[in-house]
């Protein structure tokens, strides 16, 4: 398994999109202006033709199966290897808190040192990539927490809706992040 | 279980860990753990007394109520309903439906247990109300049903907090008794518009069964529950007259194979033999999940890790669109029926708690309550379900109590008459249990494998219990009628609040006014309880990333060819183990240095010292991040 920086970068990113919408999901007033659809929505949506609510069902589904997808996808345990001349290293990781390493035998100190390096920061990637995963993953929570006690309440749910469109575009990305890094 | 000299399996996987719910155990150290018990509280030796009556009846003449009754014709047998004194009368008002039509087919032998006849539960200063001050307040004493007084058949309407699980138990042994229970009375509404339209609509199901046995591999306990009952039971069913048994067995029972045989067109009887999911008491993910069916996809007892749910069938797998509209299922399963706040398997002292609250089972509910037809019982366990339901020592598969039922309900029987096999079960039982444990007391000596089985098959017969009436049946088409399942139109019924609610009931949440009016509430009512669902998801898996750590555990190999490295079931083969450093999160920390030629191999323990640190650093971040994530769900923790 092999992590990039694009693939780091792009799970803050989608962290801090979701961490966004946590945002304006609590203070809808403050974050209003950011989303026109919710706006048109909270003015108009009831009396529209079409209900801003009418689509509530297939969001919500939506997350909800994204959700799933996300922690269904998420792998116990991932395995990096390192090649160097020859000489290769090899980590088995579980995310439970083991690692298991195994080096050539017959690695010279000073290749040792070279692919020590190189197969450290792989693993530092993977660790990193892990962290960012849980940390969307719990923005998300948070995100769903939020939408969820504001779509209670009759003032603030048609943008708790329009929050949870976009929590649901976000998590599909998430969706395929998390498989693309499996 | 299996043979004197094996450890015991029990069934149930802990859905945090992975692993058995209780650990396997020698047949000696069970023995022991069982010669402690005996009854000593005044209502259980009552019901000792009337298990020895009922054992009695049993033996000299056949299962029913009193001599001449019908149990197939509810003007004979009677039917009641027993609410707890001061029960929500929305709850009355949405089972009016099924109330009305029982009370016409009853005629005088039907009873509602209500205000002063009503189930008298625990107070601050009395104990909950046992089975004969219930029956005696009503008029009943011990021995053969007489249903001009207390009819055969009963419901019993409520949660089990409130009218336990014991009082259930204990009524069972002479009554025929299942309960409901929901979170919402739209799901009362649905499920007795259920049960009408099964009876005066139009429903006509194939005579179709199916067998679903779960055999994970290296597990005993699925291995046992497969060979030694689906098996047979999909064997024998086969034979029934007029029936076609499908089989879904090991490889074939997986959680896709019950999905759709739940989705698309469910058959009339359904049997799973499996774990059932168990967790903590307090996880998160209990109420929900506990008892769920794990299925054919858990790679068995090395799977040592938390269970994704995309292995288990849960309340949350029956689909909006199910058709199951008029079937009866029976799930072997720890916890198929419903979990109890106390053990019923402690032996000494206080017995421990394994939930905050009793509660009847997601799965059930979520399968009669459908609101497009749900079905009509689920026949399951509280607690946890044991092989000797099937396996007696030395006699091997015991399946006649299994087959006698579901043959029963094959002809149309009312589930509560069907499941009459497994009360005079638990009846013999008790009784010859009461005696072996009379023996040791007065210091005979006691075959412990004898009287462990006993125990346990003793508990064991008493949990099997049934969620739905009692006098549901199975509406099968008779010769030349056509085969109809239909669906029932979805009707939205508003969940009222409590107008004089029990201090001892949750409260249902308030309806919020202003979305009642705007007409908004029938679209969203759903969503937020579907995105605090999928919150809690995210929170219970959360949770796991705390529960699940223990140590920090890094192991560093050489090999001279790496290529023949193997990983398997946690172990790296063909390589020299020389560094090790486990770290607990006590502080107890264990390291292993390698040497070479009698000297620390420096340029390898660099390379184990500088994995162990990234491995540490990586930990503390993944528990930071996890801790600030779990606050942000925990309400009051978070800004609103």
């Amino acid at each position: 398994m092999i992590v990039t920086d694009s693939q780091l970068d792009a799970l803050k990113q989608l962290r801090v999109e979701i961490e966004g919408i946590d945002s304006a999901a609590r203070n809808p007033a403050a974050s209003a202006p950011m989303e026109p659809d919710a706006a048109l929505s909270y003015s108009f949506g009831l009396f529209s033709s079409v209900s801003p609510v009418s689509g509530a069902e297939q969001t919500v589904a939506g997350i909800v199966a994204s959700v799933r997808a996300v922690l269904a996808k998420l792998a116990p345990v991932a395995t990096i290897e390192t090649s160097r001349d020859g000489v290769t290293a090899r980590t088995v990781v579980h995310y439970t808190g083991r690692a298991d390493s195994v080096w050539s035998s017959t690695t010279s100190s000073e290749l040792a040192s070279s692919i020590a390096d190189a197969h450290l920061h792989s693993l530092e990637k993977i660790y990193a990539l892990r962290v960012a995963t849980v940390g969307a993953i719990g923005a998300v929570g948070g995100a769903l927490a939020s939408i969820s006690i504001a779509v209670a309440n009759p003032l603030t749910v048609l943008h708790a809706l329009a929050s949870a469109k976009a929590l649901k575009q976000a998590l599909e990305r998430l969706v395929a992040a998390v498989g693309a890094a499996a | 279980m299996s043979g004197s000299d094996a450890l015991l399996t029990f069934n149930g996987i802990n859905g945090s860990t992975g692993r058995y719910n209780v650990e396997p155990m020698s047949t000696e150290s069970f023995s022991r753990v069982v010669l402690g018990t005996g009854p000593t509280k005044p209502d259980e030796r009552a019901h000792l007394e009337e298990l020895e009556r009922r054992r009695l009846r049993d033996t000299e003449a056949h299962y029913a109520p009193r001599e001449g009754i019908d149990p197939k014709k509810l003007e004979e047998t009677g039917w009641g309903v027993i609410f707890a004194f001061g029960a929500d009368p929305a709850v009355y008002e949405a089972l009016s439906p099924l109330l009305k039509m029982r009370k016409q087919q009853a005629g005088d032998r039907y009873r509602e247990y209500v205000g002063s006849t009503a189930y008298r539960c625990a107070t601050a200063d009395s104990p909950a109300e046992s089975k004969q001050n219930f029956l005696m307040r009503n008029g009943a004493g011990p021995g053969p049903v007489d249903p001009l007084i207390v009819p055969y058949y009963l419901l019993i309407v409520g949660d089990p907090d409130t009218i336990p699980f014991r009082f259930q138990y204990q009524l069972d042994v002479q009554y025929a008794v299942g309960r409901i229970h929901f979170d919402s009375i739209a799901d009362y509404a649905a499920y007795a518009r259920s049960v009408v339209a099964s009876e005066t609509g139009t429903l006509a199901l194939a005579k179709r069964a199916a067998i679903f046995g779960v055999a994970n591999n290296d597990d005993a306990a699925t291995k046992l529950s497969h060979d030694e009952l689906a098996v047979p039971l999909a064997e024998w069913a086969a034979t029934q007259p007029g029936w076609t048994v499908e089989k879904y067995l090991n490889d074939d029972a997986t959680k896709d194979r019950l999905v759709s045989l739940l989705g698309r067109d469910a058959p009339a009887f359904l049997f799973t033999a499996s774990h059932g999911m168990c967790y903590s008491n307090g996880d998160i993910r209990q109420l929900a999940e506990q008892g769920a069916l794990l299925c054919q996809d858990w790679p068995g007892p090395s799977y040592r890790q938390p269970v994704p749910d995309s292995f288990f069938f849960s309340g949350d797998d029956v689909a909006s669109d199910a058709n199951i509209f008029g079937t009866i299922a029976m799930h072997f399963a720890c916890f198929g029926a419903g979990t109890p706040q106390l053990s019923d398997y402690s032996v000494s002292g206080a017995p421990p708690a394994i939930a905050p609250k009793s509660f009847v089972g997601r799965l059930p509910q979520r399968l009669i309550a459908h609101p497009r037809g749900g079905a009509l019982a689920v026949i399951g366990h509280v607690e946890r379900a044991w092989g000797c339901s099937f396996h007696w020592d030395r006699a091997g598969s015991q399946t006649e109590v299994f087959k006698s039922t579901i043959k029963r309900l094959m002809e149309g029987h009312p589930v509560g008459s069907a499941l009459e096999y497994f009360n005079g079960r638990y009846a013999e039982l008790s009784s010859e249990l009461s005696t072996a444990l009379e023996d040791v007391k007065f210091g005979a000596t006691v075959d412990p494998y004898l009287v462990s089985g006993l125990w346990t098959a003793n508990n064991d017969a008493r949990s099997y219990s049934l969620v739905g009436d009692p006098a549901v049946r199975l509406m099968l088409a008779h010769e030349l009628q056509p085969i109809h399942r239909p669906v029932l139109e979805v009707i939205s019924v508003p969940d009222v609040p409590n107008s004089q609610p029990l201090p001892q009931l949750p409260t249902a949440p308030p309806v919020n006014a202003a979305l009642v009016d705007y007409g908004v509430i029938d679209s969203v009512r759903g969503a937020a309880a579907s995105l605090q669902d999928a919150a809690q998801k995210i929170g219970a898996w959360l949770a796991d990333s705390f529960q699940t750590v223990t140590s920090v555990h890094v192991s560093t190999y050489v090999s001279d060819s790496i290529k023949d490295v193997q990983y398997v079931n946690g172990v790296l083969t063909g390589a020299e183990l020389r560094a090790v450093t486990i770290a607990n999160l006590d502080g107890n920390t264990v390291v292993c240095v390698p040497e070479q030629d009698g000297k620390v191999d420096d340029a390898l323990w660099k390379i184990h010292s500088d994995t162990f640190d990234k491995a540490l650093a990586n930990r503390v971040e993944l528990l930071k991040t996890a801790a600030s994530a779990i606050a942000s769900l925990v309400p009051g923790v978070k800004a609103l």
